[in-house]
């Protein structure tokens, strides 16, 4: 078992195999040695968001392992391909989704990391630029010239 | 360095400046000295605030000859520079002031304070635009009517200043007689108590402790329904979140509950604060991944939302990873094309990425009875020439042969369109 420690002070004891879903985990425990008590201190994660995180990595703790980080191979190029317990796991407000994915990116957890992408990769998707603006609450802070100016440049008319 | 300010320290501040700039800056100095010291501290600030990652902007050698001599040189302007935050220190041995706008802090206190410069700027540019005929006198009207400036700011924060300890007071009054008059409720309870059962005598001593701490805690109480609404408030937000999960929900839906209907409208209105631009505040690696699962057709729209949107859709190092999505990360800065549009990149990498994943339709179609020397393509026909002296016009789409040009009496080794000709009349070499 392993003991982590988020950001407010909670501790969470996990099983090894589940702890070591995340990489910056796997190696501290490696450099720790194998029978280190003391807590691994998470500062950059919340109680709630290790509570999330810790869901994840035990529902895939028998997960191959992921292959090495490469663009070409790796991304499996649809964000629409993601599984049905994933998708609910997932479905939380922007904020939390936020801090999931700082947090899968932080403790290096691809698989985590690449469903939050691919969640918000989907709510860019097929959009306008104004339903995006609504979306993520963004300001338009163009000049109406230089709108016009990219819109005219950028406007996709064909084979979208 | 600096604390916190809160809102009537910043007034305050705003006040000390304008009436030191007009007392000690302005009325000291002649109006094109006090303007060209101006000018330039507002260009150091406005400088430091646009580009603050900008080395260059962050501090000022005390010898630099236009600082020193528009600035340090002139009356008062040194006690302008504290105000606004600089520093002084001493820097390969030389003095250096700092300009402030390292901190949260000190960049909302320059951005406070800085637009009380451009006023005084205009004014004196207005001042020296049009000298008054009898300076002396309308130097003595400008004198007196900057005496009476500051004798109203000088007013005004006084009764600020008043009106708070007087509110301050009002609380503290208000509180005591609240205390009383519960002190005197509980006093009045106890003695009915007491005289209702009266305790044995041996734990009177007991009673009068436990009623002891009981009237401690209602003391507790009753400062709790003196206290201000905002103090209640915050001790309630601390609590809150130390409620179990269930409590919680339920909270807050009676709170919910317990709203009118312009409460909830004001909700509806700020909701869009729980919306996070993910694109914009995620690491730049985390938004790249991100828009390597979106089409080429949305990051040309992705490019229109925002300045910020725009520039993040702009990078080489998106476009490298892009390409090697498609597996030609190695020529990807050949095809992809900073100077041009995001939306003419994203047609080029949408081509490649069919050429890359053999989605392409394929059409052949005789053409010449002899070998095709060169082709030659518009956006709607293609032209090609041949060895056996033609050249013909195809239409791109279907195919089509629409014209047979001949008259040549070899081979035609080149075929070109004219800029402003189209298709048929192609001028052929």
């Amino acid at each position: 078992m392993v003991k982590l420690s988020s950001s407010d002070g909670r501790e969470f004891v996990v099983a090894k195999e589940v702890a070591c879903q995340s990489v910056l985990i796997k190696n501290m425990l490696e450099d720790l040695g194998e029978d280190s008590d003391a807590p691994i201190p998470l500062p950059n994660v919340s109680g709630p968001v290790l509570e999330k995180v810790i869901e994840y990595a035990t529902h895939h703790k028998d997960d191959a392992p992921p292959p090495p980080e490469d663009d070409s191979k790796n991304i499996t190029k649809s964000s629409e391909d993601i599984e049905e317990w994933d998708k609910e796991f997932i479905n939380v407000d922007q904020g939390t989704l936020f801090e999931i994915i700082l947090a899968a990116n932080y403790l290096d957890m691809k698989g985590l990391l690449d469903l939050g992408c691919k969640t918000v990769a989907n709510m860019i998707k097929g959009k306008t630029v104004e339903e995006i603006r609504k979306t993520f609450n963004i300001v338009n802070d163009f000049t109406p010239e230089e709108e016009e100016q990219i819109r005219k440049e950028n406007e996709w008319c064909e084979d979208r | 360095m600096l604390q916190p300010l809160t809102p009537a320290d910043l007034d305050a501040l705003k006040l000390r400046l304008v009436r030191h700039l007009e007392g000690q800056v302005v009325a000291p100095n002649t109006p094109g000295r006090a303007l060209k010291a101006l000018q330039t501290v507002a260009r150091v600030l406005r400088n430091r605030l646009d580009l603050p990652g900008e080395p260059k902007f962050q501090s000022i050698r005390g010898r630099n000859p236009t600082f020193s001599s528009n600035v340090l040189a002139v009356d008062g302007m040194l006690d302008v520079l504290l105000i606004f935050g600089f520093s002084k220190k001493v820097v390969d041995f030389e003095e250096t002031y700092f300009v402030p706008g390292a901190t949260d802090t000190e960049r909302l206190l320059v951005q406070f304070l800085l637009p009380t410069l451009p006023e005084l700027i205009e004014k004196l540019e207005a001042k020296l635009a049009k000298p008054p005929p009898e300076s002396e006198k309308s130097q003595g009207s400008i004198r007196r009517r900057e005496e009476v400036l500051a004798k109203i700011a000088e007013d005004r924060l006084a009764r600020i200043e008043r009106d708070r300890r007087l509110a301050v007071k009002r609380e503290a009054d208000r509180q005591a007689e609240e205390r009383r008059k519960q002190a005197q409720q509980q006093a009045a309870e106890r003695a009915v108590q007491h005289s209702a059962n009266p305790p044995p005598v041996t734990t009177a001593a007991q009673a009068g402790t436990a009623s002891g701490g009981m009237a401690a805690a209602s003391a507790g109480a009753d400062q709790h329904t003196g206290e201000s609404d905002a103090a209640l408030a915050a001790r309630l937000l601390r609590r809150f979140s130390a409620f179990p999960s269930g409590m919680r929900r339920e909270f807050l839906l009676l709170l919910l509950k317990s709203c009118d209907p312009s409460d909830m409208q004001y909700l509806g209105k700020v909701l869009p604060v729980l919306h996070r631009d993910f694109i914009a505040r995620l690491p730049r690696n985390v938004s790249q991944r991100i828009l390597m699962y979106v089409r080429p057709c949305d990051l040309a729209i992705s490019a229109q939302v925002s300045r910020m949107w725009h520039s993040i859709v702009s990078e080489e190092a998106l476009w490298t990873r892009l390409y090697g999505l498609i597996g030609l990360q190695s020529m990807a800065d050949v095809f992809f094309q900073p100077q041009k549009s995001v939306k003419a990149n994203a047609k080029r990498l949408s081509s490649m990425g069919h050429w890359a994943h053999g989605h392409f339709t394929y059409r052949a179609f005789r053409a010449h009875s002899l070998g095709v020397l060169t082709m030659a393509f518009d956006s709607k026909h293609v032209v090609t020439g041949s060895i056996d002296r033609t050249c013909r016009v195809f239409l791109l789409k279907t195919g089509q042969c629409i014209r047979t040009l001949v008259g040549h009496e070899g081979g035609v080794y080149a075929a070109q369109f004219d800029s402003d000709k189209v298709g048929g009349h192609a001028s052929l070499l």
